[in-house]
């Protein structure tokens, strides 16, 4: 019997409708733990990195972690990894919510999807019982709609993971969402899900997931539950304002993305940030499974042509509706972010896409006649109308659709797409965080935040104090955070647990959870372990390499305490292949993969 | 010098913002907003003892933090501004 | 136990691990140490944010596992309007499951705690019924029947409850409503004394 993991996969070929259980592979699990680290082993063994990723050759594999499921602090997480077709790297998307632990209810650790489907299906999952079904009646609904029908179908415990519209039809910022308001957002898995005509995983499990040494657990996990209650983030600071609340702090940073990265400084930020949500429409805060934390934000805008009702907006959605286009109308950013789980869109893509379109428009390259009106930054309704044409693929929003390089490529400027590996960036400018630059950049999925969260100790101060506008030591700093990172994912764990917790918590969880007596150390080489793997995997899909937008490396920022500066990517690169210890050009070496067991 | 208060040091505060003579350093300057705030924001803002800046507050002076600026001992002229948030966090 | 007594169900659908813990810690767990309980669960579902680790660890606690669906509190979410509701047996001092329990296996002690006999129980499930609250509820893989025990004076779900949305505490000790009411006394109170001071 395998504690933490469950020890068994399904394995569905959507071309036949052939379903299989198989043992989970017990060495590849104790090496790569789970969820990201096991998906994209598992991934990588089936797969050709050059495959493409909306045909039939791409496995879309649902992975959870052995702690996913779990009394451990913030343990609802499951990853979607592809071969991801807004990037061509690795694809690994994190969500949390219920649908993760259910998966383990039902007494699995994952899913692979082989294939493709002749018509549109849903997996059916309810204990051992594991069918496709079909899924005609549900293609064309939003995802609070298919989980409305699944749920009304077969009872309210049934918990659905499915795509929008947007993945349907194949849009490279399609995410899968669950539980309704949640995602797997980036890179445009929902669209490799929407390749294969799979429209939604409906899931209800009865059994148990077991632990090891089940004293030693509840302690370290009540331990770690402890910890965040007691920190100032984790405890009242996210329960208070939710993510939004970083809006303000970036901003006085002056790094705050505006308008397309002209600049970084936004002058109305106060207009939509935590505060003013938090005032205006605000109505509850709500947690996903088994989390103290609970930042997640129920959203009721009222009094406003752009009524509205959902979870969110993230702070990443807020800026990228927000900053990123100049618009600081709060009821039409909410409204925006709404659409995108509406339709199933990644909102940090979406933001920044519509933000290039309107330097595009700005500059002359683009005009009335392609956009279908006059595209001005800081215009509400644009962000609104562009997002819902965008999730429907149609007019302009089917160029929005590919994404903000394939656009700005497109009409002759990819320049102006701030992204990186055709990914877009999030909400801090890596010339006023330089760590957050070289996140960015070496990001084994393309523009990311959360492979390696620098904002945390260069702006907030935790857990050590490190300075925005210095290079030393970011690379040492972003390597550890990187693989602790690739450690929580793999585990099941959320990432929001580093507010309060370090290493020592997260190994004394995964520890007592599978019945390990492996040190902090070693466990936490697994996460290193599982970087190299993806890294591994994008030199050999021939992705391009760490770099960043020019505007990052050669347009200095004007105002605010960057003022004067780039981001200085090439040193801190050099320092952090060193520290990695890779080659000059970024590649492992040999050593470092064997000595990783890679 | 303006003064910038965000999250909950604006229930503390009753404002947005404030224009306040600039003392001569950023300690000075705290101190004298807990004398006019209270008890409330001056927990959070200085340790128990007065004497260093509290676990959960981040002071921005010009948008640099403190902590690589010269901590309490920043000197503050009437351009500058000085930002007061507690320690929070996104992503 | 039931593993000694009666015919065996032998069925798929019954995991006798999950049984087999539950009837070690109820041995194990000693009657309440003063017979005077004073405590109680208090819920209050303003606070509850629907993490539902309150099911974890009552399964936990109860069969070594984590399983919400061997639960005996159960998390009630209304998602449209934002409110969730923890609910488990609240320990009635009439209680209609004792009523309908035709072997004893059912008392209430002298301080009020509901106590059931596993020895004496025949599964036959007459108190799930009864329970106008819904808070007894058979489980099949574990062949028990769900129910708070306030997991020997020490309940589980009220020390993980973060936002504190289940509390165990005498409810005569309790005022944090009416704290809240008193405090609305207070603000008014005060302006009244700061106009005094004023004029």
């Amino acid at each position: 019997m395998m504690f933490g993991w469950k020890g068994t996969l399904i394995r569905v070929n959507l071309a036949t409708g052939a379903i299989s259980k198989e043992p989970l592979n017990e060495k590849l699990a104790h090496d790569y733990i789970g969820a990201r680290g096991l998906g994209t082993k598992y991934y990588m063994d089936e797969c050709d990195p050059q495959v493409d990723p909306l045909g039939p050759d791409n496995k879309l594999i649902f992975m959870t972690g052995p702690l996913t499921g779990t009394a451990a602090a913030s343990a609802g997480r499951y990853e979607v990894v592809a071969k991801a077709p807004l990037t061509g790297t690795i694809g690994a998307a994190n969500s949390g919510g219920w649908f993760g632990p259910e998966i383990k209810y039902a007494g699995y650790d994952g899913i692979i999807f082989e294939g493709v489907s002749k018509k549109p299906v849903y997996l059916y999952i309810r204990d051992d019982v594991v069918e496709l079904r079909d899924a005609s009646d549900l293609w064309g609904q939003s995802p609070f709609e298919t989980t409305d029908i699944l749920t009304a179908r077969y009872g309210e415990n049934y918990k659905v993971a499915c795509i929008g519209v947007a993945g349907e039809k194949g849009s490279l910022m399609g995410c899968i969402m669950n539980d309704k308001h949640r995602a797997a957002g980036r890179g445009g898995l929902g669209a490799v899900m929407g390749s294969k005509k799979l429209k939604a995983v409906c899931v209800r499990g009865t059994g148990a997931v077991a632990v090891a040494h089940p004293e030693e657990f509840m302690a370290a996990a009540k331990n770690a539950r402890d910890i965040l209650i007691a920190d100032p983030v984790g405890g009242t600071g996210l329960a208070a304002y939710g993510t939004e609340v970083l809006v303000n702090i970036i901003n006085e940073s002056g790094a705050l993305p505006y308008k397309n990265w002209r600049s970084a400084f936004d002058p109305n930020a106060d207009n939509y940030g935590g505060e003013a949500l938090a005032a205006n429409f605000l109505v509850k805060n709500k947690a996903c499974f088994g989390c103290t934390i609970a930042c997640g934000r129920v959203t009721h805008v009222t009094n406003s042509k752009y009524e509205s009702f959902g979870e969110g907006p993230e702070y990443e959605a807020g800026w990228a509706f927000g900053a990123a286009t100049g618009v600081d109308n709060l009821a039409a950013i909410c409204k925006a972010s709404f659409l995108c789980n509406e339709l199933g869109l990644d909102p940090i893509s979406m933001g920044s896409t519509i933000a290039c379109a309107m330097e595009l428009f700005d500059i002359g390259a683009i005009d009335a006649d392609i956009v279908g009106f006059e595209l001005k930054f800081g215009d509400p309704d644009a962000i609104v109308d562009l997002t819902e044409l965008t999730g429907k693929v149609e007019g302009f929003g089917a160029d929005l659709a590919m994404g903000s390089y394939r656009l700005a490529e497109k009409y002759g400027h990819p320049e102006l797409s701030m992204s990186v590996k055709k990914q877009e960036m999030p909400a801090y400018d890596g010339r006023a965080i330089q760590g957050m630059g070289l996140e960015y950049a070496t990001s084994n999925r393309g523009g990311c935040h959360v492979r390696g969260y620098m904002t945390s100790p260069e702006i907030l101060g935790v857990p050590v104090k490190t300075d925005p506008l210095v290079t030393e030591g970011k690379g040492e700093l972003l390597k550890l955070f990187q693989d602790l990172t690739a450690l929580i994912d793999s585990s099941g764990l959320c990432l929001f647990t580093t507010f309060g917790c370090g290493l020592p918590e997260i190994a004394a969880q995964y520890r007592h959870a599978v019945g390990t007596d492996e040190t902090d150390e070693e466990i936490l080489l697994k996460g290193e372990r599982v970087w190299n793997l993806e890294k591994v995997f994008n030199i050999a899909a021939g992705v391009e390499k760490d770099t960043l937008p020019p505007r990052l490396l050669r347009e200095e920022l004007t105002e605010g305490p960057a003022a004067g500066k780039v981001c200085e990517l090439d040193v801190m690169l050099e320092d952090y292949y060193a520290q990695r210890g890779w080659d000059s050009e970024g590649a492992p070496t040999e050593e470092k993969l064997e000595s990783l067991n890679v | 010098m303006l003064v910038k208060y965000f999250a909950y040091y604006r229930n503390d505060t009753g404002r947005k913002e404030e224009r306040i003579p600039a003392p001569e350093t950023v300690g000075a300057l705290l101190r004298l907003l807990v004398r006019r705030y209270g008890k409330s924001m001056g927990e959070k803002l200085l340790s128990p003892d007065g004497l260093s800046l509290g676990s959960d507050a981040i002071v921005l002076v010009n948008g640099r933090n403190i902590a690589h600026l010269d901590m309490l001992n920043t000197p503050l002229i009437e351009t500058d501004t000085v930002s007061i948030f507690p320690i929070v966090a996104g992503g | 136990m039931h593993s000694g007594k009666g015919p065996q169900i032998h069925h798929s659908l019954i995991d006798s691990e999950l049984s087999t813990f539950y009837d070690k810690r109820a041995t194990g767990t000693p009657p309440s140490v003063r017979n005077t309980m004073t405590k109680q669960l208090l819920l209050r579902p303003e606070k509850c944010t629907n993490c539902r680790t309150c099911e974890l660890v009552c399964s936990f606690e109860h069969f070594g596992r984590f399983n919400p669906t061997l639960s005996a509190v159960a998390v009630i979410d209304f998602a449209e309007d934002v409110v969730s509701v923890p609910l488990m047996c609240l320990q009635c001092e009439d209680p209609a499951c004792q009523k309908v329990c035709k072997v004893g296996a059912i008392s209430v002690e002298p301080g009020g705690k509901v106590v059931y006999n596993n020895d004496k129980c025949i599964l036959c499930k007459l108190c799930v019924q009864a329970c106008p609250f819904g808070s007894v509820v058979y489980s099949t893989p574990a062949r028990k029947l769900l129910r708070c025990d306030l997991c020997g004076d020490n309940p589980q779900c009220a020390l993980w409850c973060a936002p504190g949305a289940i509390v165990y505490a005498d409810s005569a000790d309790d005022r944090e409503k009416r704290r809240a009411v008193a405090e609305g006394f207070k603000d008014v109170l005060k302006e009244d004394t700061a106009i005094g001071e004023v004029a």
